[in-house]
């Protein structure tokens, strides 16, 4: 799932529970469709949860 | 081996050539928070001057008869006579836009496929959950 946070002049989007790379995937659909609905966005900030290193395995997309 | 791929990323946001039909329902939710409601094509008057809005919100301000919205080349422009209003015209427009991106999350969720799980507002911000 997606967890967004919305405040005043910035969106957090968190990926839970992602075991691929569908969490970039559905990120970029739902960024896509927040800009076709006049929202203009800029990444800040993007990096993998520390859950993702656990396994010492990261896959960069 | 399960390879996880979570990530946590953090978009700033503005509002930029609006859809108009989530712009009048983000002032619905601000207007309730002035006690107020939306009204079209409102002339904002201030001390020194006026301005036609696309939609308005009025409230007896000392100085004015209200807030107001515009989009000029594709920009939300914010109209008030701030001085000793409840919100200054900057706080009006951050709530504006959070506003405007709760819903907008809303919608682009159902657009996308996902279903709203879940939508708790916080001291932090609004935080909405989007299940698969």
């Amino acid at each position: 799932m997606l967890r967004v946070l919305v405040r005043s002049s910035k969106i957090v989007i968190e990926g839970l529970g992602y075991s691929d790379a569908t969490c970039l995937r559905d990120l970029e659909k739902l960024v896509n469709a927040l800009r076709n609905l006049g929202l203009d966005l800029r990444i800040e900030d993007q990096k993998l949860k520390p859950e993702a290193l656990r396994q010492g395995v990261v896959n960069r997309v | 081996m399960v390879i996880y791929m979570s990530h946590w990323t953090v978009l700033t946001v503005k509002i930029s050539n609006p859809n108009l039909n989530v712009l009048k329902m983000a002032l619905d939710a601000l207007a309730r928070d002035l006690n107020s409601s939306v009204v079209e094509n409102f002339e904002v008057i201030g001390y020194s001057g006026r301005e036609k809005c696309i939609y308005g919100i009025p409230v007896k301000l000392p100085y004015g008869n209200g807030y107001g919205v515009m989009v000029k080349n594709g920009e939300l422009v914010v109209v008030v006579d701030d001085h000793g209003a409840p919100l200054s015209a900057r706080e009006f427009m951050n709530k504006l836009v959070q506003y405007y991106s709760v819903i907008a999350v809303i919608i682009a969720a159902h657009q996308s496929g996902f279903r709203v799980q879940n939508i708790d507002q916080t001291g932090d911000g609004v935080i909405i959950d989007l299940a698969w």
